[in-house]
């Protein structure tokens, strides 16, 4: 099946340019060597360049092969020039090094090696490629993408380990880099007039922001005429619960059971093997995408029935040659639409498998707040009964955030079981958790969710899945966090719509700030003025940008 | 102020009008005038001046050395300096007005406009070295030359510069007679194009080919290319003049002269008219044939302008140039046009005269259209008490015009751009500009001009009210008052400096440090620095300034981390280790997190001394337990294909030290609090460890070592190994529920279902029937097996479920019956599809049997 790509421009902010951008400097590195070449590719770069361009304009810059980056050599390369597009990684870094090294010791014919690093070389690929002696054989570029764009509304900055790196490692890179991409994002469409943050990380990308802000000086994109109303900053680490639940949209559970990567999903469908591309431009999929999966199977069947009903219609002797036509353009959706019932089908016999009822279940009753001293048991349960360590992991998380901390009961029992069930090397595994706070022992008090999920409406276990009014139906009744965070920030001034009962459970730093053209002397712009163009804004529709840090 | 029609001294030339306009008298100092090298840079910019070794002068006085000076286009003085080095081949001007001076053995130096030589110095290779240069054209960014043997050398870009071989022009050439350049700005290819005249004809040469043009019309003496780089005009040897299109294919136009021999100068007004320097007049050839002629005395030198031509003589500076569309519009004698129309009426006004009035009116409905004219003239005119003239009467028409007919800011755009002309046309400035060719150089063009000539305060003044740039101007005057200032002490300069720099956006205090570095004054670069706003700047040189604590420092704040690596990076090579640990300690955390992340990936040993030395238990329990685990993994990669005593006794020293590092890491993890499990978890494995590799040495099978220890039991069941397990289990304190999981798993998978009913019948099972119904389940064991265990379920509700699920519907009824369960009764009545067979209508019996229950 050909991939199609998400049109961009079709969303709130035109975001096409991002893959015209992209796509150029892809050639001009690619031109930047003349004859054939061979280009290598790290795997982080391969999996969404797909995105942003297609093998054919690779051959017509002179690609003759394409290879992965990794630990291996790379064996007889038939083209002159070598060239290398990866993140810019130690890891690498080393690759690389070791392959050129190991190239030319081989002999043969002589290569020239050139290197990409996206989103831009690094002293420390190239401190790399000095220990290592390679550098002077090396012409070093840049790939600059930040942003990747998924949709027309989903942009990403795929730093899949960001958050570890930032709770763990206490490396703020990732951090610097979202700072950096959103900065251009402001340098195309105008500077954010409102910053609103929540959480550490959130508050270290705004200082990021403001401090880019001041670098770029009279360059800096001003808050007048910007098309953008407001920047949203959520730290991961404010709400992990949403990611470790078990998503139950259509969109969530394609993802959890099946697994979309680069916004593409491969199932196994009437003993096939099938590739689907996932994204807005498919109006079934754009339509579906955020229903909760109980409810797809109905809507599916009631297109399909429409679909059919109508083409009975069409046997009536005086349809007019205008209403066969609307009824073949309709018959193009066919094909799309069976797709999808494939797809639903694959991802019932998935959630058909034992552990799922009962991983649900323990979600459930923990993010309802009932049932605890059961959940813990069916958490032990599905250790003895093997499921993937993943689940267990997740739970014992989500057990631990939603109970600020695993009861000390079960807390080293559980542990123990997960050693002798998985094997004792998970001891790093638990100890990272810990150490990033995901996993802890229970201390007394109070746990701060109970005060959140009263504070912020998480729990409205009446919510109707199908025709839902309100994010609650995405977990089955449960509001995330997350989104709470996000209606707060859009709905109201600073963060007021959240109760001083909310924020205290949050624990989180919070703040609220306006960004403001510099006049030339340094004086600022009173801000009644920034006041007074914000309520002037009313009328157009809002475009606010949220991004999650950390994932 | 009065002003004077300026038709005076305007001259129809067919049917335009152009006029020759004195810009400045020039009392420079140079004597000789005819014998000197004279060389003005387009744009208004500054002239070199430099005696003309070419020619034979009688030289008196001390000095024989000619002395090179530079002055404005007011004639100035910017520099002079004595020309020491070799004979000059040719002189030019950069497009940022450096001096470009080739020597004839092909150096090249550059020189500021103020005459200091920059350390640009270049040559054009050992080869011209050797032959010397006959021709040198220098064009603004770049320079063409012609060597004794003729070969073409081109070099483009000031910046790189490197000198390019052209196309060879062929075996058998005569000397060329002149030599001209198409800019790159204005060819196909983005490269230079050389027009030799030789012969009678002319060689089109570029990097690949040379093509001749134009045969049988030469010897063509004088060549020179429009400003737009389309025409090319001819002088030949009969006295012709002859203007092509650029390629030489067509003749555009064509006029007689009755001169022979070469002209004195030979260049374009603006690009529709040929000014060609005769003996002693000045001929002026426009488009169509028509001329007009001015006197000349003495040597003159003509410098082609967008709009015009400019005229150096021994005393003067005259611009030529056609009349202003605008200007001729109002001022040709008898104009009726609105735009004239609405001047006189001004004049009236001014005067008192009540005709005003009815002037006005006759033109109301064209008054924006007049009042905009008057406003275009007022630009185009070089003459202040016009300018303002002009710009009454467009204020007059305003008045009566409505409020949006003109642009709001049209007035006071011309305003200001005449302000701003008018500055630099003042003497003391000397930069000559009319309105077009400011556009063409554009503000921040002629900002950079003023800076570079030190006029800083009316260059500011200039960016300020255009709105541009101020920073460049202010870092300029920055390192010029550095420059100056080499015996004022550092806070007293840093004071002056801070005086007008500070509260400035976006300041670019690192080039200004990086000047005071250049002179030495280190301490005022780093005071300098520390106020620059943009990290990526400030960093790297305040590491070469060997302040790399205060780089980290700074690193750490901008929150990039590639800063931060270059600065650890240079830190932990310039200092002792402890020095280092201590000053990266010291800084903020992100510092010791990011030198961490890279010794974790790159140098493992590092981090071990690192963490040794600063007490990261956390790190090194981690450090030490990931490196057991490679070990293990590399020992059990090594086991799988070796045999032999040797390599089993390093495998076995392999698996021992696998152990005494899991045992560390168990210290380390000890030493911390909350890590207690860790720690004792570390000891487990150890044991577990153990005793799989007793397993091994005594079942002789090697299949344990790696198992987790469920794993493990699992392995000894499977291999009928009881009392092995049942050692693990007490080993490991596994406990009994656990235990009977595993078998129950076990025996599903094996689909031993008598040996699960054996097990189903033990007595105080630790585990429910649901564990032995999932086993069922999901290896598909027959019905009869799975109802047996069903039947053991507690409740009835759990018992009709799963019933039905292995469709056992007659049971699953009647547990459903039993719990009163309605919603299951239904649901089963779905399953049998309706009551319309025998178990149907027992199914709906039964729900209204219940139904009536409930009801009673």
């Amino acid at each position: 099946m050909t991939s199609v790509v998400p049109n961009l421009d079709e969303g709130p902010l035109p975001l096409g340019y991002i893959r015209e951008e992209a796509r150029k400097h892809l050639v001009d590195a690619l031109d930047s060597r003349r004859g054939k070449k061979v280009l290598v590719l790290d795997p982080r770069v391969s999996g969404f360049l797909g995105l942003l361009a297609e093998v054919p304009l690779l051959r017509e810059h002179g690609v003759e092969q394409l290879l992965h980056l990794g630990a291996e050599p790379l064996g007889d390369v038939p083209a002159r020039n070598i060239i290398y597009l990866a993140r810019s990684e130690i890891q690498n870094a080393q690759f690389i090094a070791q392959h050129i090294k190991t190239t030319t010791k081989q002999g043969g014919t002589p290569h020239e090696f050139a290197v990409f690093f996206m989103p831009r070389k690094t002293t420390l690929c190239e401190h790399i490629f000095q220990q290592e002696g390679v550098f002077g054989d090396i012409v070093v570029g840049e790939f600059p993408v930040d942003f990747i764009p998924f949709d027309s509304d989903v942009l990403s900055l795929e730093l899949p380990t960001a958050f570890r790196e930032v709770a763990l490692d206490g490396d703020n890179s990732s951090l610097y880099y979202a700072a950096r991409a959103l900065t251009q994002l402001q340098a195309r469409f105008g500077a954010f007039p409102v910053i609103k943050g929540m959480g550490t990380s959130a508050a270290v990308v705004a200082d990021l922001l403001k401090r880019m802000r001041r670098e770029a000086g009279s360059d800096a994109p001003s808050v007048g005429g910007s098309a953008l109303s407001m920047l949203v900053l959520v730290d991961r680490a404010v709400d992990p619960a949403t990611p470790l639940a078990t998503q139950l949209t259509y969109e969530g559970t394609v993802d959890e059971m099946l697994g979309i990567s680069n916004g593409v999903v491969s199932m196994e469908s009437q003993g096939r093997k099938e590739r689907m591309t996932l994204n807005s431009t498919d109006r079934t999929y754009k339509d579906l995408r955020d229903v909760s999966f109980a409810a797809v199977g109905p809507r599916l069947g009631t297109r399909a029935k429409a679909l059919q009903s109508q083409y009975k219609d069409t046997k009536a002797p005086d349809r007019s040659l205008a209403e066969l036509k609307e009824f073949a353009g309709q018959l193009k959706g066919l094909p799309q639409l069976q797709r999808h019932i494939n797809l639903t089908d694959a991802v019932n016999q998935q959630l058909a498998k034992p552990g799922m009822r009962t991983r649900v279940a323990i979600e459930h009753s923990l993010l309802e707040g009932h049932g605890l001293e059961a959940a813990c048991e069916s958490i032990e349960e599905l250790m003895y009964g093997e499921e993937p360590l993943l689940t267990v992991l997740r739970l014992l998380c989500l057990l631990s955030f939603t109970q600020g901390g695993v009861p000390k009961k079960w807390h080293d029992g559980l542990r123990r079981e997960l050693l002798h069930t998985y094997g004792h090397e998970h001891l790093l595994t638990l100890a990272s958790l810990q150490a990033a706070g995901l996993l802890r022992r229970q201390e007394g008090g109070r746990p701060a969710f109970a005060a959140l999920r009263r504070s912020l409406r998480l729990s409205l276990p009446d919510t109707d899945n199908h025709e839902p009014d309100d994010v609650a139906y995405t977990f089955n009744g449960y509001a995330p966090i997350s989104l709470r965070l996000v209606q707060a920030a859009v709905g109201g001034s600073g963060w007021g719509q959240i109760n001083e009962e909310g924020l205290k459970a949050l624990g989180a730093l919070h703040f609220e700030r306006r960004q403001q053209d510099a006049e030339e002397d340094g004086s600022a712009v009173p801000s009644t003025s920034a006041a007074s163009a914000a309520a002037g804004d009313n009328t157009k529709r809002r475009k606010v940008v949220v991004m999650f840090l950390g994932g | 102020m009065s002003w004077q029609s300026p038709v005076g001294d305007w001259d129809a030339c067919g049917d335009r009008f152009y006029e020759k306009t004195e810009l400045y008298q020039l009392g420079w100092e140079v004597s000789d005038f005819d014998n000197q090298r004279v060389c003005c840079a387009r744009e208004g910019g500054p002239i070199a001046v430099v005696r003309d070794e070419r020619r034979i002068v009688l030289v008196t006085g001390g000095n024989t050395r000619p002395v090179l000076k530079i002055f404005t286009s007011a004639g100035g003085v910017m520099g002079a300096l004595v020309w020491d080095k070799g004979s000059i081949a040719g002189l030019g001007w950069t497009s940022a007005n450096e001096l470009v001076v080739v020597e004839v053995t092909g150096e090249v130096h550059m020189l500021s406009m103020h005459g200091k030589i920059l350390p640009k110095q270049f040559s054009l290779g050992q080869e011209v070295a050797n032959e010397g240069i006959t021709h040198c054209i220098i064009y603004p960014t770049g320079l063409v030359a012609l060597s004794a043997s003729h070969t073409l050398w081109s070099v483009s870009g000031w910046e790189d510069p490197r000198p390019q071989r052209l196309a060879p022009m062929g075996k058998g050439i005569t000397p060329p007679h002149c030599i001209a350049a198409i800019e790159p700005a204005h060819t196909l290819s983005g490269c230079v194009e050389v027009l030799v005249a030789t012969g009678d004809h002319v060689l089109i040469v570029d990097a690949d080919s040379a093509q001749a043009h134009a045969h049988g019309q030469g010897p063509l003496l004088a060549l020179a290319v429009a400003p737009n780089g389309s025409f090319v005009a001819s002088f030949s040897e009969g006295g012709r003049l002859l203007v092509w299109t650029a390629d030489f294919t067509k003749v555009l136009s064509e006029f007689e002269t009755d001169v022979t021999g070469p002209p004195k100068a030979l260049a374009w007004c603006g690009t529709d008219s040929v000014v060609v320097c005769l003996e002693d007049t000045v001929l002026m050839v426009g488009p169509y044939g028509d001329c007009v002629q001015y006197e000349l005395e003495g040597a003159v030198h003509l410098v082609p302008e967008v709009d015009g031509v400019r005229m150096v003589t021994a005393d003067r500076h005259e611009l030529l140039r056609r009349v202003p569309d605008a200007l001729q519009d109002i001022f040709s004698t008898g104009s009726t046009s609105v735009a004239a129309t609405l001047f006189d009426a001004r004049k009236m006004f001014d005067e008192g005269n009540a005709k005003a009035d009815e002037k006005l009116r006759s033109i109301v409905h064209s008054l924006p259209e007049a009042v905009m004219n008057c406003i275009a003239a007022a630009g185009a005119d070089m003459d202040p008490a016009r300018q303002a003239a002009l710009l009454k009467a467009a204020v007059y028409g305003r008045a009566f015009c409505g409020a949006e007919a003109v642009g709001k800011l049209a007035l006071r755009d011309a305003a200001m751009s005449l302000r701003v002309l008018n500055a630099l046309r003042s003497p003391e400035v000397g930069v000559p500009l009319t309105n077009r060719q400011l556009e063409a150089l554009t503000v921040e063009g002629a900002v950079q001009r003023l800076v570079a000539m030190h006029h800083h305060f009316l260059a500011l003044k200039m960016a300020t009210a255009a709105g541009t740039r101020t920073d460049v101007v202010l870092v300029h005057w920055a390192c010029a008052k550095i420059t100056a200032s080499q015996d004022v002490p550092d806070d007293k300069l840093m004071a002056v400096l801070e005086a007008k720099l500070k509260g400035r956006q976006g300041m670019q205090y690192a080039a200004i440090a990086a000047h005071a570095r250049s002179l030495g004054r280190t301490s005022l670069a780093a005071s300098l620095l520390d106020r620059e706003p943009r990290a990526s700047e400030q960093v790297p040189l305040l590491l070469n300034l060997g302040e790399e604590a205060r780089a980290l420092g700074k690193a750490v704040d901008s929150g990039d981390p590639d800063l931060v690596y270059l600065a650890l990076f240079k830190m932990y090579s310039a200092r002792p280790l402890s020095d280092f640990l201590a000053a990266i300690s010291s800084t903020k955390p992100l510092a010791r997190s990011l030198f961490l992340a890279y010794c974790a990936k790159t140098e493992p040993e590092l981090l071990e001394e690192v963490l040794k030395v600063q007490g990261g238990h956390e790190g090194l329990a981690s450090l030490r337990f990931k490196e057991a685990l490679a070990t293990a993994a590399a020992a059990k990669a090594a086991s799988a294909g070796t045999v032999g005593a040797r390599t089993i006794r390093s495998l076995d020293l392999m698996q021992a030290d696998v152990l005494k590092l899991i045992e560390r890491s168990a210290d380390s993890w000890g030493q911390l609090r909350d890590y207690g499990l860790q720690s004792k978890g570390a000891q487990e494995m150890v044991s577990l460890r153990k005793l799989q590799s007793d397993l091994e040495s005594e079942t002789g099978n090697a299949c344990f070592l790696g198992l987790s220890a469920v794993g493990t039991v699992r392995q000894l069941l499977r291999l009928g190994n009881v009392r092995g397990a049942a050692r693990v289990r007490a080993e490991l304190k596994i406990s009994d529920r656990r235990f009977t999981w595993l078998k129950i798993r076990m025996l599903g998978a094996a689909k031993d279902w008598e040996g699960l009913e054996a097990l189903g019948r033990e007595k105080k099972l630790p585990v429910g029937m649901d564990v032995f119904i999932a086993a069922c389940k999901a290896h598909g064991a027959p019905p009869a097996t799975t109802a047996k265990f069903i039947a053991r379920l507690p409740e009835a509700r759990e018992k009709a479920e799963e019933y039905a699920a292995i469709g056992m519907l007659t049971e699953a009824a009647n547990a459903a019956a039993q719990s009163k369960d309605t919603d299951m009764l239904s649901a089963i009545q779905g399953m049998v599809g309706g009551s319309s067979n025998p178990l149907g209508a027992a199914v709906s019996q039964l729900k209204d049997r219940l139904s009536a229950g409930v009801s009673r």
